[in-house]
């Protein structure tokens, strides 16, 4: 297993948001969280990220545990996290976005800003443009490329397609597709069901904080009374 | 007015301003990144002062040299002492509410200023300039002090030091993604409060540099500190806080408004940095080239 979490109990305050959430992804797979709005699929990727440390149980990366570890040397050990609000740098110019995000990452092949060009050329075409003045498609580019720059293995995508129109939401599939095939491996998090079970491997979904299902794509496919249950499909 | 004399008093009213300006750029640097004002930068201008000249008459400088050695060990020795109260203090209060902030800083304003009188007395000092700087050029027929000349001239540098800093190395671009979203920088790898802890050092080092600076161009006392943290503030508020060019804009407006002002209104003039303050605060509360908070 590339990652672990093992029972998590994430709070807010003195709110308690997730209950013993447990999810594996293993190396090379696209795994999606499912849930609604509030569900807790952000609070989730902030814990395995340290943003938001769980109260009890484990999130183990690549064998070691970083469980309250603190976010920089998480994004370091190789987990990447693409906020659900973007989060562009808005005084920057997207190079220098880009520029923020390179790591330098030992023996692995590490993403340049060339290759990070190649993929996208819009963003090579809005080099000097600054952060804040791009519309919503080119801040998802941006900032999936941000963190795709620190070079990680595992790279955790909240809410990508979220306010983008139809077309973009088509490509960013496609580039889901094409990060898997470089053996990037991704954990997703949608509300966008359609979108998700196309591109992913395997499912979890959480209602309320809790973990209600999980399985791969074929079998939820089929499981037409959780899909009418909690997907409202 | 003579043209002679508008010269004079720009440059002068320039010098002022540039002074001002590296230690107000520190201030607004420091609270760019840290959302912290803190009021003992001041002081830590004015422990920068005194340790120059402290040091001045260790090294019995008259000797350009011997200048430009305060100038390279006493602002990093105002950055260490930064370091020590920003890991030891700072660190502990950037999530606390405003109000404990500002006790803490006003805290180490007292104690900082207490310091300096027990180490060096209440008595005003004063840095002897090096020879060199000690005279005068001439300038379109005038005789200006080279020492002012010599301000005009760092001051710019510094300026330039700071913009290619912040705009065009990584560094700098670390440093203004930490200002929007710190948790976000972190997430992407970067170590945040080390990038807190050197932006602050770099702030001390400025109010240090600055506290040289002013310890060849005037007495130094007690009340160095306070005055200046005043004004400095009064030039973050016209510029923006936060903002570097704003701090350069807003400390220029103020060194030569009060050189000008104090021709016809004498120490009347002294008012002018605050009813501009309270003019922006009414008019534009977050600055010339500041940004209204999120």
């Amino acid at each position: 297993m590339l990652l672990e979490v093992q029972g998590i109990n994430t709070y807010y305050g003195l709110s308690h948001i997730l209950f013993d959430v447990s999810i594996q992804v293993d190396r090379g797979e696209v795994v999606v969280l499912l849930g609604r709005n509030g569900a807790g699929k952000t609070t989730t990727m902030r814990s395995i990220m340290g943003l938001t440390p769980p109260k009890t149980g484990k999130v183990i990366f690549d064998g070691k545990d970083v469980t309250g570890v603190a976010p920089y040397k998480v994004a370091r050990i190789g987990i990447g996290f693409v906020p659900e609000d973007r989060r562009i740098f808005p005084d920057l110019t997207v190079r220098a976005n880009l520029d923020v995000g390179l790591r330098k990452t030992k023996g692995k092949t590490s993403w340049t800003i060339d290759r990070i060009y190649q993929l996208f050329p819009r963003l090579k075409e809005l080099a000097n443009r600054r952060g804040g003045n791009l519309s919503g498609g080119e801040q998802q580019m941006l900032t999936i490329a941000r963190t795709l720059m620190g070079s990680p293995d595992l790279i955790l995508l909240d809410e990508p397609s979220e306010g983008l129109a139809p077309i973009i939401v088509k490509a960013l599939g496609e580039f889901i597709d094409l990060l898997k095939r470089e053996g990037t491996t991704v954990l997703l998090s949608e509300q966008n069901v359609k979108f998700s079970l196309k591109h992913s491997d395997r499912a979890y979904i959480v209602d309320n904080g809790h973990i209600k299902y999980q399985g791969t794509i074929e079998e939820l496919e089929k499981d037409e009374d959780v899909k009418k249950r909690y997907l409202a499909v | 007015m003579t043209w002679q004399l508008f010269v004079f008093m720009l440059i002068n009213g320039l010098c002022q301003g540039m002074l001002l300006f590296i230690i107000a750029s520190g201030l607004s640097l420091v609270f760019g990144v840290l959302r912290v004002i803190n009021f003992a930068h001041g002081s830590l201008y004015m422990i920068g002062a005194f340790l120059a000249y402290s040091l001045s008459t260790i090294l019995a400088g008259e000797s350009l040299m011997g200048f430009l050695i305060l100038l390279m060990i006493v602002p990093p020795a105002i950055a260490i002492i930064g370091f020590v109260l920003e890991v030891s203090l700072f660190r502990r209060v950037y999530r606390q509410e405003h109000l404990l902030q500002l006790l803490l800083t006003y805290a180490l304003v007292l104690i900082l200023d207490d310091l300096v009188r027990v180490i060096w007395g209440g008595e005003p000092r004063s840095v002897t300039r090096p020879d060199l700087l000690a005279g005068s050029v001439n300038i379109f027929g005038m005789a200006l002090p080279s020492y002012n000349v010599f301000i005009l001239i760092v001051g710019p540098l510094i300026a330039f030091g700071l913009w290619f800093l912040l705009y065009r190395t990584r560094t700098g671009n670390i440093i203004r993604a930490a200002v929007s979203y710190p948790d976000t920088l972190g997430a992407l790898g970067v170590n945040v409060s080390w990038v807190m802890t050197s932006t602050f050092m770099l702030g001390c080092w400025l109010a240090g540099f600055g506290g040289v600076l002013t310890a060849g161009l005037s007495n130094i006392d007690l009340g160095m500190g306070m005055q200046t943290i005043i004004e400095c503030f009064a030039v973050v508020v016209i510029g923006g806080l936060g903002s570097v060019g704003g701090a350069l804009l807003g400390s220029l407006i103020i060194g030569t408004g009060l050189t000008f002002f104090q021709l016809p209104f004498g120490r009347w003039a002294l008012v002018f940095p605050y009813a501009l303050m309270a003019l922006v605060l009414v008019v534009r509360p977050w600055g010339f080239f500041g940004k209204p908070e999120r």
